[in-house]
């Protein structure tokens, strides 16, 4: 029985070989002659390709830049004479397009085709630009770039000839740029002036959209600033205003909308105060109110880093005379007031006035409180200020006053 | 029964109209069911968090509402789910009654006692816990079932049985886990000791040798039950249990009211207590001793677990038996739920044996017949008293807020594409789950806690971030690393429902937009990429999926068929059917029946007892309420009234609190508290207050209030002094006197440039054109250094926008260590300015903030801090940094009006003056600090928020202690800075070539230490006009 086994196998496996075998041998090499010559096309033009073989089914496959296909072969009878079109998507591309022939799953020729965009069809210029904003004087630029294409989508060729138009008020300028790799651009360089330049590409066929390019001021140059107030008092009530002369750049221009101008007080105790407004037509307002003690402040504005103005001083003169005071010694009331202003009115509700207790030791304290109606009272407890000597101090608006060896009795 | 059903169908089903919306849970089940309805087999949700599994919890109510809403919407399904719920629940209390109590009439009273039960009620009208109450419900129909099978053996019992057990499972997850414990053990035990009672002659003829055979005669079929059971809980939901298995819930655990101690929060023990038993408590004793008798033994023992665990963290118990893991997971108010259940067969048999049995009998003939009505009377009116109280809730004490429409802002998402970023609502409360049902905008937030997969969130104990502000620190805490960072998580709108948390959005760097018709403001932050075309995803293998997609509806599919069937197989038979098992241990508690007056009696004494004892206790409470909540009684009391009624905003109550005989007017009042507005006026909460009374005569007080505020951006601190006097036994407040500044103009005029951004010029829902594409301002980072300080490491600088346009300004600092290996990434927060004019300069701050509490060991701190700050932890020494700086034209928030009038600097203190002389009210000044040393090299930036807003034409005085740190700089090294991705040396180059450096010099202030200080200001408008 083993040796059944073994004979089974063994002829079964000569069976095998010998089906394989067979079939190779009735192969014959086949062969394909193209017969179309053209090779270059533009694009949207029909594109048929014929060949001369023997071969029973045939395809071509074609393959561009976007991707690959397979076509079918158009009958044809009684010859050996086969032919492909090639449809869209394939003939209106431009660019290089691969075929082979297939016969049998085997490539029996292959070649390429050269399809060119129509440049006399320009149907597309994409166009943009960037930066949008440029400062004036003639070195900041923006580049304007041009993409071409025809009604296919294809870019165009180099060499080929767009017309640029620029114009600036009433001035325009057309000028011709050629097409390299694909795209066309020029730089547009900033006029002195600020203002628009508008950029627009033309052809034979379409226009591009029109672009905006946005001249702005450069940079600030010193200014003058000056200011302006009710009065001259310092009574923690009025605003000054603090406001700059038109602020140009270097070439005369108006400095943009909205540029922050830092206006720094330096006081004369040292201090350093700071207000702040945006530019609008160059100019530049700050308010701040008045001080609470007689002054003088020396201001200066700056765009930081970039520009600064002269130094001004403003002065601000005591806004009271006087400070009337009763002290009623069996009730501890220290009666302040009326305090009246220069033209004896009285005092803005809520001015602060300020008490220092000093006892003998040399302790002090400071009480505040606001007018109200111009008079202000310091009710001082027994409980907190023992009996004996006190010495006080009063201040309104830095105006003040002492009071020496006043008696607190029990 | 039949009377039942249609109370309950027309009660709840008009019910829910009102409340269902309105509860926690319903809309979440909502949102779930929305996903199914529109991917029933995707397990993957991108809505919420990061994306995460809707296998985490059972998917039957679900897809059930899901497949209903294909007739009538999300919400025709969710209604009609809700009232099959009522109904399953009604006749499963039936069943249920039944089953225990033989007794037709004593589960038809249970029936309708269950329709009004408090604690269905609560669950249903105030949770909205839809697949709990399903669950429930089916596990009640499944218990005569499986009642039937341990006793009769017929292998029809065993299949109902199972089949109602897996329709349980497949729609609550934990109910047949403890469904096993509390209520299929209990009935086992029962079965049993039936089986035993008939073997022998009477109860108390079942020694436990007798109850010993019959447990072994039954143990066969327990076992075959068991078993299936378990496989049935495991295969009806294996998804869910492969999803708990991979992604165990790793996350702090959420405080839950049920957890509360009862007697120390009272709101809790109100919800999670006294509503869900309400008049069973004072029955109690009566449940007790029923349970207990000889055949209920073991629901007696189940019923004392439920009654224990239900009570929450008031005694350590509920801890130690359920371990402390269990306990923080669990929400302990099902127990309570379970308990008050499985009385309702009781209270049924109870509600007619008083109604109309023995018990009536007994009353009427000893204590007559008008003291059995008004018993009855007071008990009905307590009973429907609760129901009432307890479905009214929600207007009482509203749990959420007022509906919002959602259109608006579903409107807003889908224009412009604006889905293509995420969004975050907040202060929307659970309505986010219905907001994120109608739109396929996905947000950072969601409303299942359990699915959190960000560190950000699953680190804190916060539910959603949409309330954080209830989370104290972490809430906003987290709020502040998504606001902070939001082009992490592609976030781009924020709407906010709560004026709240506008001032963090603000100093975050996010502008406002606009407010919707219905009121919602949305915020948005400029720069922020939309997000990625493909999402990352967890893979879930088919079989899961499908089994996820099929089993659960399959299940009632199945368990409709063999149950149906059974009934119509019944009804079909003519002759009449034969009575279950379970019927023949009828007790008669009839009128006429003979039960011992002497137990009757002894059992009244202690009910009668018991009931004086709760209502004692009850009215006690009441007492100490109102004892505690009396204003005016002592000079403390109208102090802390005086307090919360400023912190409500009750104005008219605050100003009941004022000396009568003060000349200060309601309308003086109102008029002055109207004009005052600021960061305390408007965004604070008051957390605590401490009164101390310094002087007191008998008609005289003088008192210092000490109080906190929490408001959005950090706690503040208050002390005021405040006198108060006694007239005619109360006590009052001396009011004080308002500010009498006057501003120097009546009219004011100002001039401004605005700006406007069309966006897009074409109407299109193409890209937006090129040329309609702004182009980004350019920046120049004048200074920059990495410092250590305390071992943090900061990096500041100063920033200037050397454009025309305004700018929105972004900052990102990275971290390297030596070998450049990334170490952090953090964006500037509070210190700097985000708004930028043309050639501004702001100082910044970078600080790297980790997640909190990454660490089990760190704790959380009990006290609210909006201010705390958790440094990263890094896994090198940081030698160098990089800044990626972006700009984005600004057209809001361009407010820079307010000035520093005076300015003193003495010992560290800074006295500072600020005037507005513009026509906006700055709500909240911030004051940004910059410290130089003496060659005016950038040290630190810190910040300050003024606590009250400067009004127009006014001026406010701060007086701030100086925070310098110490500083170490790492590096100074500007190489790697890029604005807009241009290198910042090619700008400083270009831009402006010819920098004045001194003149950023001259606004700096000299210090005591030879050092300088700069002081910018930065207003937050609250209403821009």
């Amino acid at each position: 029985m083993k040796i059944n086994k073994a004979y089974i196998l063994i002829s079964g496996v000569l069976l095998l070989l010998g089906f394989t075998v067979i079939p190779n041998l009735q192969n014959k090499v086949q062969s394909a002659v193209l017969l179309t010559e053209q090779s270059e096309y533009i694009v949207g033009s029909p594109i048929s390709l014929s060949f001369n073989t023997e071969a029973k089914t045939t395809q071509l496959i074609v393959s561009n830049a976007l991707g690959t296909s397979v076509i079918q072969a158009e009958k044809t009878t009684g010859t050996d004479e086969i032919q492909f079109s090639i449809a869209e998507p394939f003939c209106t591309s431009s660019g290089v397009l691969n075929w082979t022939l297939i016969g049998k799953e085997k490539a029996l020729l292959n070649g390429k085709l050269q399809l060119k965009a129509d440049t006399t069809q320009i149907a597309k210029l994409e166009s943009y630009l960037g930066p949008q904003r440029i400062a004036a004087g003639g070195e900041d630029f923006a580049q304007f770039t041009i993409l071409p294409t025809d009604i296919y989508d294809n870019p165009l060729p180099d060499e080929t000839e767009i017309s640029l138009n620029t114009g600036y008020t009433s001035n325009s300028n057309v000028e011709t740029l050629k097409i390299q790799e694909f795209i066309s651009w020029k730089n547009v360089y900033s006029t002195l002036k600020s203002g628009r330049i508008f950029v627009a590409a033309n052809s034979d066929t379409t226009t591009s959209k029109l672009q905006t390019i946005y001249v702005d001021a450069n940079l600030a140059t010193p200014f003058k600033i000056d200011f302006e107030r009710s009065n001259t008092y310092a009574d923690a009530d009025q605003i000054t205003t603090l406001r700059t002369d038109i602020i140009k750049d270097r070439y005369n221009n108006t400095i943009p909308d909205a540029t922050l101008v830092n206006f720094v007080i330096k006081t004369n105790s040292g201090a350093i105060l700071q207000t702040s407004g945006n530019t609008i037509n160059g100019i530049a307002q700050a308010q701040i109110q008045h001080p609470a003690a007689p002054q003088n402040w020396t201001v200066k504005a700056y765009i930081t880093g970039i520009a600064k103005s002269n130094p001004i001083t403003i002065q601000y003169q005591p806004a009271i005379n006087d400070i009337p005071v009763i002290w009623d010694a069996t009730i501890r009331k220290l009666k302040i007031g009326p305090l009246n202003g220069m033209l004896g009115q009285t005092l803005p509700e809520g001015t602060v006035v300020s008490l220092k207790i000093k006892n003998k030791i040399g302790e002090t304290e400071t009480l505040t409180q606001k007018t109200e109606a111009g008079h202000v009272a310091f009710e001082l407890k027994k409980a907190f200020y023992p009996s004996g000597s006190y010495s006080l101090e009063i201040s309104v608006l830095g105006v003040s006053k002492n009071l020496e060896s006043v008696l607190f009795k029990s | 029964m039949i009377i039942a059903l249609l109370i309950g169908v027309v009660f709840h089903g008009f019910g829910i109209f009102f409340t269902l919306e309105g509860t926690y849970d319903a809309l979440i089940h909502l949102f779930f069911a929305d996903h199914y309805a529109t991917h029933w087999f995707e397990p993957w949700n991108y809505s919420w968090y990061t994306g995460f599994t809707v296998m985490g919890y059972p998917p039957l109510v679900h897809q059930a509402i899901a497949v209903l809403s294909l007739i009538g919407g999300l919400k025709f399904g969710m209604f009609s789910v809700a009232i099959i719920g009522v109904i399953l629940f009604i006749t499963g209390v039936y069943r249920f009654a039944l089953l225990i109590t033989a007794n037709p009439n004593s589960a038809g009273y249970a029936a309708i006692l269950a329709v009004f039960s408090s604690s269905f009620v609560e669950t249903l009208h105030i949770f909205g816990q839809l697949p709990s109450i399903i669950g429930v419900s089916i596990l009640m129909h499944c218990l005569p079932e499986i009642y039937l099978w341990l006793i009769t053996g017929r292998k029809k019992y065993f299949l109902t049985s199972l089949s109602l057990l897996a329709v349980t499972v497949c729609s609550h997850h934990v109910t047949p886990i403890f469904g096993m414990v509390f209520f299929i053990f209990p009935l086992i035990g029962m079965a049993v000791m039936d089986q035993a009672r008939s073997q022998v002659a009477s109860l108390k003829a079942i020694t436990f040798k007798v109850f010993l055979t019959a447990f072994f005669k039954l143990l066969k079929r327990m076992i075959a039950f068991g078993f299936t059971a378990l496989f049935l809980i495991i295969t009806c939901i294996l998804p869910y249990w492969v999803n708990t298995k991979n992604n165990p819930i790793t996350q702090v655990p959420i405080p839950h009211g049920s957890r509360d101690n009862f007697l120390e929060i009272t709101s809790s023990g109100l919800v999670f207590f006294l509503i869900p038993w309400g008049i069973l408590l004072l029955l109690m004793p009566y449940f007790f001793y029923r349970y207990y008798s000889k055949r209920y033994l073991f629901f007696g023992l189940s019923l004392t677990m439920l009654t224990i665990l239900g009570t929450g963290g008031t005694t350590p118990i509920p801890k130690m038996i359920l371990g402390d893991n269990a306990f923080n997971i669990l929400t302990l108010d099902r127990f309570t739920l379970w308990g008050s259940i499985m009385v309702l067969p009781l209270f049924g048999e109870f509600a007619y044996r008083f109604a109309e049995g023995d018990y009536k009998t007994f009353l009427s003939t000893k204590l007559g017949g008008l003291y059995h009505r008004i018993l009855a009377g007071f008990l009905a009116a307590v009973f429907l008293g609760t129901t009432v109280f307890t479905i009214t809730l929600s207007n009482f004490r509203p749990s959420q807020p007022t509906p919002i429409k959602m259109l608006p802002i579903v409107n807003f998402l889908n224009q412009d594409m604006h889905y293509k970023w995420r969004f975050l609502p907040l202060g929307f409360g659970d309505q986010i789950a219905w907001l994120s049902a109608q739109t396929d905008a996905m947000t950072v937030d969601g409303n299942y806690h359990s699915a959190r997969r960000l560190p950000e969130l699953t680190t804190r104990a916060i539910e959603r971030l949409e309330n954080s502000k209830f989370r104290g620190v972490e809430g906003i805490g987290s709020l502040q690393q998504f606001l902070t960072v939001p082009k992490k998580y592609n976030l781009k709108y924020v709407f906010s429902n709560d004026k709240f948390y506008d001032p963090i959005l603000y100093f975050a760097g996010w502008q406002r937009l606009g407010l919707l018709e219905n009121g919602i403001m949305v915020w948005e932050k400029l720069g922020v990429p939309p997000m990625p075309e493909l999402m990352p995803k967890d893979d879930i293998p088919l079989f899961l999926i499908l089994m996820w997609g099929i089993i659960p509806l399959l299940t009632v599919l199945v368990a409709f068929v063999i149950n149906i069937q059974s009934i119509w197989l019944r009804a079909l038979r003519s002759k009449k059917p034969k009575k279950p098992p379970y019927m023949q241990w009828k007790i008669d508690f009839s009128a006429s029946a003979k039960t011992s007056q002497k137990r009757s009696q002894f059992l009244f004494n202690i009910a009668h007892f018991y009931g004086f004892i709760v209502l004692c206790c009850f009215a006690m409470g009441i007492y100490t309420f109102y004892l505690k909540n009396a204003d005016q009684i002592s000079p403390k009391n109208v102090v802390e009234a005086y307090f919360d009624a400023l912190d409500f905003k009750e104005l008219e109550r605050a100003y009941s609190y004022f000396d009568p005989q003060s000349d200060k007017t309601l309308d003086q009042f109102m008029l002055e508290f109207a004009v005052t507005d600021g960061l305390l006026n408007s965004y604070a909460k008051l957390d605590a207050i401490r009164v101390t009374i310094t002087k007191e005569t008998d008609s005289n007080a003088l008192a210092t209030a000490k109080a906190s505020w929490i408001t959005p951006l950090e706690l503040i601190n208050t002390t005021e002094d405040l006198e108060l006097v006694k007239r005619s036994g109360k006590w009052y407040v001396k009011p004080k006197k308002p500010e009498l500044d006057l501003p120097p103009d009546q009219l004011i005029t100002v001039t401004e440039t605005d700006f406007y951004n069309h966006g897009r010029r074409r109407i299109t829902s193409e890209q937006t054109y090129h040329e309609d594409i702004l182009k980004q301002p350019v920046l120049e980072v004048l200074s920059a250094c990495l410092i250590k300080v305390n071992n943090d490491y900061v990096i500041v600088g100063e920033i200037q926008n050397v454009d025309n346009v305004p700018a929105d300004v972004s900052v990102k600092g990275t971290l390297y260590d030596k070998e450049d290996h990334e170490l952090a990434t953090y964006n500037a927060k509070y210190e700097m300015k985000h708004k930028l004019m043309p050639k501004e300069i702001t100082s910044f701050k970078i600080e790297f903030e980790g997640t909190a509490w990454i660490n089990p060991d760190e704790h959380i701190p009990l006290t609210f801090d909006p201010d705390q700050f958790t440094p990263i932890e890094l896994d090198g020494k940081p030698v160098n940094f990089d800044l990626h700086v972006s700009g984005n034209v600004a057209n809001t928030d361009l407010y820079k009006r307010v000035a520093i009038n005076s300015i003193e600097v003495k010992d560290d203190q800074l006295t500072t003056t600020l005037f507005n002389p513009g026509t906006q009210q700055a709500t909240i000044p911030q004051l940004l600090l910059s410290y130089y040393d003496e060659k005016h090299q950038l040290q630190w930036v810190s910040h300050h928020f003024l606590q009250e807003g400067v009004r127009q034409q006014r001026k406010q005085q701060v007086s701030i202690a100086l925070n310098k740190e110490e500083t170490q700089l790492i590096s100074d090294s500007m190489q790697a800075i890029f604005v807009n991705g241009l290198p910042n040396t090619e700008i400083a180059r270009k831009v402006v070539p010819q920098r004045d450096v001194s003149q950023e010099d001259v606004v700096q202030i000299q210090l005591s230490d030879g050092g300088f200080l700069k002081v910018e200001i930065n207003s937050y408008l609250g209403n821009p006009r």
